[in-house]
């Protein structure tokens, strides 16, 4: 499956993409600094199935907002940490500081489609500081912590996920299925 | 591989060997120089220019000799021959900058510019691109080993500035108070090694095949290595002698304007704008002593830690202990990182003490945050550049006791990919800012005063056979007489301000106290 990385200045997105070559994606980065037209170019010729949007810096979301707004309903798009925060910041939702974040979470859940089969309250690793406050209406929660912060989005109608929490990192022993069922997900539709 | 006493057989070597080798020619001595010692009387107790010394547990490298010099600042950059052997290799890579800007060559120099290239294309494309670091290649790996009696029997050794190789030239140019290179390199064809391990020692010359006077390459490299027997027996030079003077240590930011500059990037943390980020501020002593022997005070002061000594003529940089290793060996790149560091107590009645600091070191959250985020960028850097699914932890927080402090470190490793080598290694892991590494730069560009060029860098040294060894140092810059030392802290989500304030300032006072130890202040 062909993937278009957009990396939002390197926060542990090779990680990410070790996880999705492992599944045998083909796998292209490129940065949020990236101009707009030379990304169109580049979905137009690489033909991606699924745009990730990476982790990275809150203030430096670069072209990722326009990306979830041009490709949203066209190609499926997954958003991790900020990722996730600008896909909701593409649907005019909200995300603000969040005190009581802790760098291992216990995840809950809806068992529905990156999730599923996988057991509730599974460990994984945050590093993000922010969380979503508003979430907008043409989404619903699909996770959330222990202290109900939410840590995963899904669009009610298009293929539009986040999650706040790091599938790639150490600490996210489920981090691998979660790639494995978006993938699956994908090659439903 | 035939030894010193085969001379013949060598020289066979050298006869047969194709245009464009090297062949290393040396001598092994079955005993374990005192390599400080040696140095002192090589390099004129380090006032040599262009002399270097680099050591660690298992061995140490040094040569006062070396052929070539390196340096870059910007976009310019200007190889200089430093011996006969340094003009044969320049005349032998003359035609291979034509990727730079500008390249001019003259008898004993090529000098030009090279603006690194900033093409909007994918992340795997973008460690490809042209950059100083293709100069570097061009020299370094030019010639192929013929034998490889022990890696590095030769190379590029020397420094270069971590923002530089991750591409600072947007940022802004904060004081420059050194207005040193962004990096100095030595192509070194001769030097002595000691195994410490192996109780050995080897005086080593490389003969390198430019052309078909083979024989004067060899007798070039046998004169080096009886040059190099005739210095063991020297007496070794004595220290000059220094009038006393009072010590005075200045800071370029006061500790308020550093603990505001600290919380200024904790909100930023908060905000989401950066995961951590390691800001510093420079310190500056008068250094009333032979810099080789505050490096010796430092190696009696810190036992166990890698020390480099380094003269460059400009300036000397001497380092000791270091942040991360790199190595890239047979394809197989490992990064390795040093985090939480806790002083020892090792005396008998201490050891309960001594464990309980250990058991801190383990348990702490802030530390288990700190050392899980490394962990996981340090597995991000070597996925950047390792074959898919290659990439492991092959120890994840162990705990490193030297006698006088432990810390603990990890290691991570991968299969190179095939289109890269050591250079985009390099290119990928060098980071001293924070995470992530780009927009901790822009962050600390802005509020920093100073600049950071070799005060934070990496010490590299490339062998022509494709391998690596680095570390991410931050050493102490010596230049006339003034001490200049990075007094690095640490902020991230839990860090503790006034803590990380003070193991700042017990950095900088490791040098400082090497300075004071050396004489010459009071």
């Amino acid at each position: 499956m062909r993937v278009l990385v957009i990396d939002n200045l390197d926060l542990f997105t090779y990680n990410l993409v070790d996880e999705l070559e492992k599944k045998e994606c083909e796998v292209l980065v490129y940065g949020n600094n990236t101009d707009m037209k030379t990304i169109d170019n580049v979905i137009k010729a690489f033909k991606p199935k699924l745009i990730v949007i990476s982790s990275g810096a809150a203030d430096e979301p670069g072209i990722s907002i326009d990306v979830v707004r041009a490709y949203q309903g066209q190609i499926p798009i997954f958003g991790v940490g900020s990722g996730m925060h600008f896909i909701i910041e593409a649907f005019e939702g909200k995300v603000s500081r969040s005190a009581s974040l802790r760098i291992l979470a216990k995840i809950s859940h809806d068992g529905k489609t990156i999730f599923k089969k996988l057991e509730n309250n599974f460990e994984a690793g945050v590093y993000n500081t922010l969380s979503a406050t508003d979430i907008p209406y043409s989404f619903e929660v699909s996770a959330r912590n222990e202290n109900d912060t939410v840590m995963g989005i899904r669009h009610k109608e298009a293929f539009v996920e986040g999650i706040q929490f790091d599938p790639s990192s150490l600490l996210t022993v489920s981090g691998s299925e979660i790639i494995e069922n978006l993938l699956k997900e994908i090659g439903k539709k | 591989m035939p030894q010193n006493s085969g001379l013949v057989l060598l020289l066979e070597l050298v006869k047969e060997a194709k245009i464009g080798s090297i062949v290393p020619v040396y001598k092994e001595l079955n005993e374990e120089i005192d390599a400080l010692d040696y140095f002192r009387k090589l390099s004129n107790y380090g006032n040599k220019k262009n002399s270097i010394l680099m050591q660690d547990n298992e061995k140490s490298f040094g040569s006062a000799d070396p052929c070539l010099i390196v340096i870059g600042r910007g976009n310019g950059f200007e190889i200089a021959a430093l011996s006969n052997t340094g003009k044969k290799f320049l005349s032998f890579i003359k035609k291979d900058f034509k990727f730079c800007d500008k390249a001019i060559y003259k008898k004993d120099r090529v000098y030009g510019t090279l603006t690194t290239t900033k093409k909007q294309v994918s992340e795997q494309e973008k460690l490809k691109q042209k950059s100083h670091l293709d100069i570097l290649r061009a020299i370094a790996f030019k010639f192929k080993v013929t034998e490889k009696p022990f890696s590095p029997c030769c190379g590029l050794f020397g420094t270069i500035s971590n923002d530089f190789i991750a591409g600072n030239e947007n940022l802004q140019v904060n004081e420059d108070k050194l207005s040193d290179p962004d990096y100095i390199l030595y192509f070194l064809d001769n030097m002595f090694i000691v195994d410490h391990k192996e109780k050995k020692t080897y005086f080593v010359a490389n003969a390198l095949v430019t052309d078909n006077k083979k024989e004067d390459a060899y007798r070039e490299c046998n004169r080096k290595i009886i040059s190099y027997e005739k210095t063991a027996s020297k007496k070794a030079p004595k220290a000059r002698k220094y009038k006393k003077k009072n010590m005075e240590v200045s800071y370029n930011t006061s500790n308020e304007e550093f603990s505001a500059l600290m919380r200024k990037l904790k909100n930023d943390v908060s905000d989401g704008n950066t995961l951590y980020a390691s800001p510093s501020r420079l310190v500056t002593a008068n250094c009333n002593a032979e810099p080789l022997g505050i490096y010796s005070k430092l190696k009696d002061n810190n036992p166990g830690s890698a020390l480099c000594f380094i003269n460059d003529g400009s300036g000397i940089t001497v380092s000791c202990g270091a942040e991360s290793f790199l190595s890239v060996h047979d394809r197989t790149v490992e990064l390795g990182i040093c985090t939480s560091r806790i002083q020892r107590e090792i005396s008998k009645d201490q050891a309960d003490n001594d464990n309980r600091h250990e058991a801190l070191l383990k348990t702490k959250e802030d530390e288990i945050f700190f050392n899980l985020m490394l962990l996981d960028d340090a597995r991000n850097s070597i996925a950047r550049i390792s074959e898919k699914g290659t990439r492991f932890v092959e120890k994840m927080f162990e705990v490193n006791k030297l006698p006088k402090y432990q810390y603990m470190s990890s290691t991570v490793k991968g299969t190179l990919k095939e289109s890269l080598d050591a250079l985009h290694a390099l290119s990928a892991t060098a980071n001293s800012a924070g995470i992530p590494k780009a927009s901790s730069m822009q962050l600390l560009n802005k509020i920093e005063k100073a600049k950071r060029p070799l005060n934070s860098c990496s010490l590299v040294c490339l062998s022509p056979d494709k391998e690596l060894y680095g570390m991410g140092i931050e050493p102490m810059r010596i230049k006339k007489g003034i001490a200049c030392i990075r007094a690095a802290s640490r902020v991230f989500n839990g860090s503790n301000d006034e803590k990380d304030l003070m193991a700042s300032d017990e950095r900088a006072s490791r040098f400082l106290e090497a300075i004071k130890s050396a004489g010459g202040v009071k």
